[in-house]
Formats: structure tokens, sequence, C-alpha cells
């Protein structure tokens, strides 16, 4: 694959929460200056936005291994369990909607 | 008869009624020499009895009596070697037990006992014999240290669960995962969790998604091990060396879910962390949902309310120096100014509208003396203006006609076009100077 025609990575939940600790930490220091701070403070709110995105839109995903194909390279299919379709059923639904 | 080596002289001498060449020995030297008779007659030995006065002092060290029909035996059980004992095996008196151990000496009691090294109870059978000695074996090599064990991420993204696929263990463990943390994805790696081959299976479950992850295959944060659900199940697969050692190996780190609460399995040792159930290991690998959204809940206000606060800061810095009396004065002048400016402003106002007044009167009597001077007037009095055709200028002399010309005269009202018949010039009065 070619790495320049991927779109950018979101950033993963740790962080995400690793850079609103540092926003918070500027922020209550309050050492910076007027813009400074009110730059921390938007980027602050996307990443909220971000985190709270994450938590709330994301859907387990379960793969079942499958041992290995020729070159080695792991093999997988979704995951069933042959004692519980009812779950399984519930489980292929569209994601929850979730209130908070 | 007189005992001929290790003669003292000196000692002979001072005690007269000690044999000439005996030698007078301490009670410690004699004890010692007792010792060194003893536990390099009998070195190891293994023996079998029953507990009896058995003590536990605060030091952690166990006292007491092995003892059958017809004998007792002093023996000792140091505090490092009670980690030995086998798993659930609680010393107590009135137990039938073999021990292995040591003939020594203790001196301050002028007493021979027993060092133990290992016991266990009579009825041990071979396998939990054979489960203890590899426990042994593994706890010499490392596999339990605390310190190799590796911390398990905050938030994995990939969970990987080594176990039966069909078991309900499973199906408890991925409900909680998704329950709680539905970000990371589950990935199912199914092993046989008993019978033949369990062992192997297990171990290279664990072993395969290492050596994926290593060569970039996989992405696995963390690996769930876990046996198949329900009470009877056989555990021994989790007790091989095989299994303790693609734990120990793996660079993924290991939550173990296999033992129940009373029976821990070699493999709960060696994995980095033990969880008590199926289900406890899937809340110990993932934070919960609704924790996150409270912390970002929480960084969310503080978010707004430092920046609130900042900008209150900066707003009443901004009052503060306005009010400061620096800036209050020139506001002050500027002030002075503009009251000036607006009286000037009403009277060049005033001063307008008089002149306008004074221009009106002007040119109203400019009109009137226009009104009189118009010729008009004067013809509307009953004077007219003559011109000839060929010319604008008015005719004021006789010279100015010949007979035929034609004239055009402006009385008040219209305009009349004549021909000159005749012209008569006024008699020279001499005043004009002759033509």
């Amino acid at each position: 694959m070619n790495p320049a025609s991927k779109p950018p990575v979101p950033p993963t939940f740790e962080q995400v929460l690793a850079k609103l600790e540092e926003i918070v930490r500027v922020l209550e220091a309050g050492d910076t200056t007027l813009e400074e701070s009110l730059a921390r403070y938007e980027e602050g709110v996307m990443l909220l936005k971000c985190g709270y995105d994450q938590l709330r839109l994301a859907e387990q995903k379960i793969l079942l291994l499958n041992g290995e194909d020729a070159g080695g390279k792991p093999k997988s299919k979704p995951f069933e369990h042959p004692s519980d379709s009812e779950r399984l059923n519930s489980r292929s639904r569209p994601p929850r909607k979730t209130e908070y | 008869m007189r005992v001929a080596t290790s003669v003292n002289p000196e000692t002979s001498t001072e005690f007269p009624f000690v044999p000439e060449g005996v030698q007078v020995q301490s009670v410690q030297q004699l004890t010692e020499r007792v010792r060194a008779l003893l536990e390099q007659g009998f070195g190891t030995v293994w023996v079998e009895g029953e507990i009896a006065n058995l003590s536990r002092p605060s030091s952690g060290h166990l006292y007491f009596t092995l003892r059958d029909a017809n004998a007792t035996l002093s023996a000792a059980l140091f505090r490092n070697a009670t980690f030995r004992l086998p798993a659930g095996f609680e010393p107590k008196d009135g137990l039938e037990v073999i021990a292995c151990g040591k003939i020594s000496v203790y001196a301050p009691r002028g007493g021979y006992q027993l060092i133990v090294e290992k016991m266990f109870p009579k009825g041990l059978g071979a396998a939990e014999l054979a489960l203890r000695e590899l426990r042994e074996k593994l706890f010499r090599l490392g596999y339990f240290d605390a310190k190799r064990k590796k911390p398990l991420p905050r938030f994995p993204r990939t969970i990987c669960v080594v176990s039966s696929a069909t078991g309900a263990a499973i199906c408890d463990m991925i409900e909680i995962l998704g329950r709680r943390w539905p970000v990371a994805k589950v990935v199912v790696q199914p092993t046989l969790v008993q019978g033949d081959g369990a062992a192997e299976q297990i171990a290279k479950g664990i072993r395969d998604v290492n050596r994926w992850k290593e060569r970039k295959l996989v992405h696995i944060d963390v690996i769930i091990l876990g046996r198949g659900g329900g009470g009877a199940e056989d555990l021994s697969a989790f007790n091989t060396e095989i299994v303790a050692q693609a734990i120990y190996e793996s660079r993924i780190p290991v939550v173990s879910a296999v033992g129940h609460e009373v029976d821990v399995t070699i493999a709960d040792s060696v994995a980095d962390v033990r969880a008590s159930t199926p289900s406890h290991a899937a809340e110990l690998t993932v934070p919960d949902r609704a924790d996150m959204i409270d912390l970002l809940r929480d960084t969310e206000s503080r978010i707004h309310e430092s920046t609130r606060r900042l900008l209150l800061l900066a707003q009443r810095r901004l009052d503060e120096l306005a009010c400061r009396r620096g800036f209050q004065l020139p506001l002050e002048r500027v002030r002075d100014q503009e009251r000036r400016l607006d009286e000037i402003g009403q009277r060049a106002q005033r001063a307008i509208q008089v002149r306008e007044a004074q221009n009106k009167q002007a040119m109203a009597a400019l009109a009137a003396r226009l009104e009189a001077l118009s010729p008009l007037n004067v013809l509307a009095r009953g004077y007219s203006l003559a011109r000839t055709e060929a010319t604008p200028e008015l005719i004021r002399s006789a010279d100015q006609v010949q007979p035929g010309d034609r004239l055009i005269t402006t009385v008040h009202r219209g305009q009349i076009v004549s021909r000159v018949e005749s012209v008569e010039r006024p008699p020279d009065l001499g005043c004009d100077p002759p033509a």
C-alpha cells in the first residue's frame, strides 16, 4: 500500500486523552498568552468531540483467527458462536445509538 | 586406656584429676563435633511420621515434632521452605506426612533435629507431585517473578482471546469487552482447552500470535488466556511446562483467566496479570466507556472553566488599565475639546442663519431695482424699440435707415415688421459736427 494515498489516521483515544491532559495543564497554569490559550481551547474542543465520537460510534468488531495461509499470514473470518445465534444476530445490527 | 591424641600438657597440669594426656573440651566444642558427625553421617533423609506440637512463631518458621508409636523427632521448617510446600497443604497437628531434610543439632538446646526442606501430606498423588516439582522448577527459573511481569496497555486497540471458541466463557468475555470498551477489536484464537493436544494448541496459539505481531501482520496489544467455562473442567493443560513457557516468552502481555478462585494453575502464576474468572479478565483488560465519558466531561468543564477564567482575567486587567489616571486625563481633555467643538459648531450655525437672512433681504432689494430697470416696463408705458432687419442694433438716428429698409419694431406685446417710406432728418441745430 502506498502510504501517501492513505487518509490521515485519526488519533487513538489514548492520544486524544494525552493531548487533552496537556491542554488542561496549560490552560489551568494560565501562563501563556491569551491568543495561545484560545488556540489551545479551540484544539481542546475539537479533541473532545473526537473523543466523544470514538466512544459513541464504536461498534465492537469480532474476528475468529483461522490458522495461516501458505505465506504464513494469519487468516480470519467473522466470529460466530454456535450456541448463541441470538446474541450473534444482535451484534450484527447497526451500531446502537447510546445517549449520554 | 588413655587417649594419646591431642594431649594438652597445660590442661593436664591445671586439673590434676583429669587423667594425663586427656583433652578437656568445652560444651560448644563437643556439640560441634556431634553436629559434624550427624550431618555427615546422615545427609539427606526422608522420614514419615505424624505432626505434633506444631508452633508458628512470628518469624514464619515452623517448629514441630514428628512422631510415630515409639519415637519422636524434633523438626524445624524454615520460612523459605514453607513457600515450597504443595499448594493448599497446611501442616497441622495429627497430619501424617513425609518429610525430607537433613539431621542437624540445635546447640542451645543440645538436641538433634530434622531441618525439613520438603514436606508432603502422605496422601499426595503422583500427578500432584509432578505438578509440584514443575512449579518448583519454574519458580527457580524466575517464571513467577513479579519483576518480569509486563504492564497492561491502558487502552488496548486489539485484544486476542486464546480460548475455546465454543465455550461459555468466550461469550461472557466478548459481552463484557463489548459493553465496556467496544472501541477495541476482539480476535479469537481458537484452541482446545482440555484433552489430548490441548496444551500444545494453547502454546501454539500464543506463539503464533506473537510471531504474527513481530512480523507486523497483526496488531495485538494484549492476550487473554481463558478456559472453556464450566465448573468440572480439567485444567491440566494449563499446568504444563509448554504452556508456561509460551506465556513466559510472550512479548504481548498475557492476562490469564484459567483457574478458579481456589485453584491457581501454573499458567495463572506465569501470566502478567491473573484474573479470578473470565469475566474478571475482560474487566481488567479494558477501561469502562462510561468512566471515560465521565473523564471527558470533567476535562470539558475544566477546559471551559479555565478559558473563561483567563478571559475574565484579561478583561479585568483591561478595565483596571482604563481606570488609571494616565488614561483618564487624556479622556478628560478630549471631552473638553469636544465640548468646545460643540459650542463653536452652534455659534457657526447661528452665524450662518443670520447671514442667510441678510442675503435674502439684499436679494429682494436688488430684484426690485432690476424690475424697475427692465426695458419691458418702458415698452408697457408705450415706448418701442426699432431695428433694421439686417442689424441687431437699435435705431437711435434717422441716419441709420434708408427708404425701403425693413424695420422690426418691438412693442409691449409683440413685434411689428414695416418698411421705411421716407427718411426725415432733423434740422441741423449746430450741435452736431458737420457730416
